[in-house]
């Protein structure tokens, strides 16, 4: 562990996870380096108190290459200067943000609320995937949001998969009630276009199947 | 090294642990402790990632060695890299521990049966390997570190005896290897430096470990994680169809990696205490 620092002492030079596109936008933690010793750098896990870093992780300057080179971190190609009170994150193009806090908040709400609305357009449209897409995006940009989970159910339960149906209604157990979060589900289920049944096979086709629709001799 | 060398290596390292006590007037209890004998047998296996190398392990099914992962890349490992300096660089890592490798999110926790699969091809030390290129300093720092290495190697799982041996003799009580707590006497080995990881017991298993099997226990991951990547998703699926325990959680302060440590102690309390 290293001595406290000052976040005005410190400069950013990357961020300690390589981020897949799926879990896009993310808020990252930052890998930050001395600005009077370049060659000294710290990595979570820290914290912050009062203007300070606190717990870091200090590595010499080489070892961060060493990360670099088993995907633990991503390095950019410049630096920025830290700033208290400050968070990075990483949108749906990979382009770092460094913003305040409260800022962060409300970027990172703003694109699930659109991911979300735009999410329910597709499902309504019958685009599985893009509507999947697009749930993806909300979670990652809050995790606090019910509704990207109510979709993914949804999209569960008409491929017919119960056990992901189940798994997004326990993720969202400790935000909404099972039997609030199946309506919710219910109504994203109905809101997709009715799909013509697929004519059954010829082999498949049970036996009664029409009779009582034959008008009798 | 082959099975032989390294039982060699537990039984000298058993009694230098038995001088160091008698050397420090240190008691030895004639009979391990209730505590140490349950928690060396059966600690977990640990093994934790960040969260975009989590998504791939799940997609594969399997953890696998920094030379597979880099043949899979077509890229080859930098000669610089620990793994290749330790000539480690074909082996998956676990602690017999909870997770402490530091800057994870998300990790595995097999049960400690999955060593007798590989009592031949495995192999444990008594400290985290990796340590001894950047972090630890060695008693003799002019001994060649693989040669430290070597010394240090032991049998699997035989290994845990020497855990639950030291659990009683160095710790103040068991459960402080358990909680990261570093031990009241720094023991036989001599390393100096770093964090807890200097006397976490370290397992390397060849090549590959597959997820899709009897031996895993547990899965942890921020409950965001799981929702937005089905491949994670389909890996949870899977779980709750073989018991195999899921914890989710979430990480309100983005330090994810305090978030799973809290989480794997508790469930390592909940079902191993």
């Amino acid at each position: 562990m290293s001595a406290p620092r000052n976040v005005e002492e410190l400069e950013i030079v990357g961020y300690a996870n390589v981020l897949d596109r799926s879990v896009l936008p993310s808020i990252v933690p930052p890998v930050f380096r001395l600005k009077a010793d370049t060659s000294r750098a710290f990595l979570p896990p820290y914290s912050f108190n009062a203007g300070y870093l606190c717990n870091a992780t200090e590595v010499a300057g080489p070892e961060l290459d060493q990360l670099l080179d088993s995907e633990e971190i991503t390095l950019f190609e410049g630096v920025l200067p830290a700033r208290n009170g400050f968070e990075l994150w990483v949108d749906q193009s990979y382009e770092c943000h460094y913003q305040p806090f409260d800022e962060v908040r409300q970027q990172l709400g703003r694109i699930a609320r659109e991911a979300i609305e735009q999410a329910a357009a597709a499902l309504r449209e019958g685009d599985l995937p893009r509507a999947e897409r697009l749930a993806g995006v909300a979670i990652s940009a809050d995790d606090r949001r019910v509704e990207p989970l109510a979709i993914k159910a949804a999209i569960r339960r008409t491929q017919g998969t119960t056990q992901g149906e189940r798994l997004m209604a326990e993720l969202a157990a400790p935000v909404l009630e099972e039997g609030l979060f199946g309506r919710l589900v219910d109504q994203y289920c109905a809101s997709q276009p009715r799909s013509t049944p697929a004519a059954l096979p010829v082999g498949s086709r049970r036996p009664m199947h029409g009779m009582a629709t034959l008008k009798a001799a | 090294m082959n099975r032989l060398h390294r039982e060699t290596n537990l039984d000298d390292l058993c009694r230098r642990l038995e001088d160091y006590s008698r050397a420090n007037l240190l008691a030895v209890p004639a009979q391990m402790s209730k505590m140490a004998k349950r928690l060396s047998e059966s600690l977990y296996l640990a093994h934790s990632t960040t969260e975009a190398r989590f998504g791939t392990i799940c997609g594969s099914g399997c953890l696998t060695s920094a030379d597979l992962q880099a043949a899979h890349r077509g890229k080859p490992l930098s000669p610089t890299r620990t793994e290749v300096v330790m000539g480690t660089s074909d082996s998956v890592f676990f602690y017999v521990a909870p997770f402490r490798y530091p800057n994870t999110g998300c990790g595995f926790l097999f049960s400690a049966t999955l060593e007798s699969e590989y009592t031949d091809r495995s192999v444990a030390t008594p400290f985290d390997s990796g340590g001894l290129v950047n972090r630890l300093t060695r008693p003799d720092p002019t001994e060649p570190v693989r040669e430290f290495l070597a010394r240090h190697e032991l049998p699997v799982p035989e290994h845990r005896s020497y855990l639950g041996l030291s659990m009683d003799v160095l710790f103040d009580k068991p459960e402080d290897y358990m909680k990261g707590t570093d031990p009241g006497w720094p023991g036989p080995v001599g390393l100096t430096g770093g964090d807890q990881r200097r006397w976490t017991h370290e397992v390397r298993i060849p090549y590959r470990v597959f997820l899709r099997g009897r031996h895993l226990q547990a899965v942890f991951a921020p409950r965001a994680w799981v929702a937005a990547d089905s491949r994670i998703e389909a890996l949870f699926e899977w779980c709750a169809g073989e018991d195999v325990e899921r914890i989710v959680f979430d990480t309100p302060t983005s330090n994810d990696f305090a978030a799973l440590s809290r989480e794997c102690l508790a469930y390592i309390r909940r079902t191993l205490y």
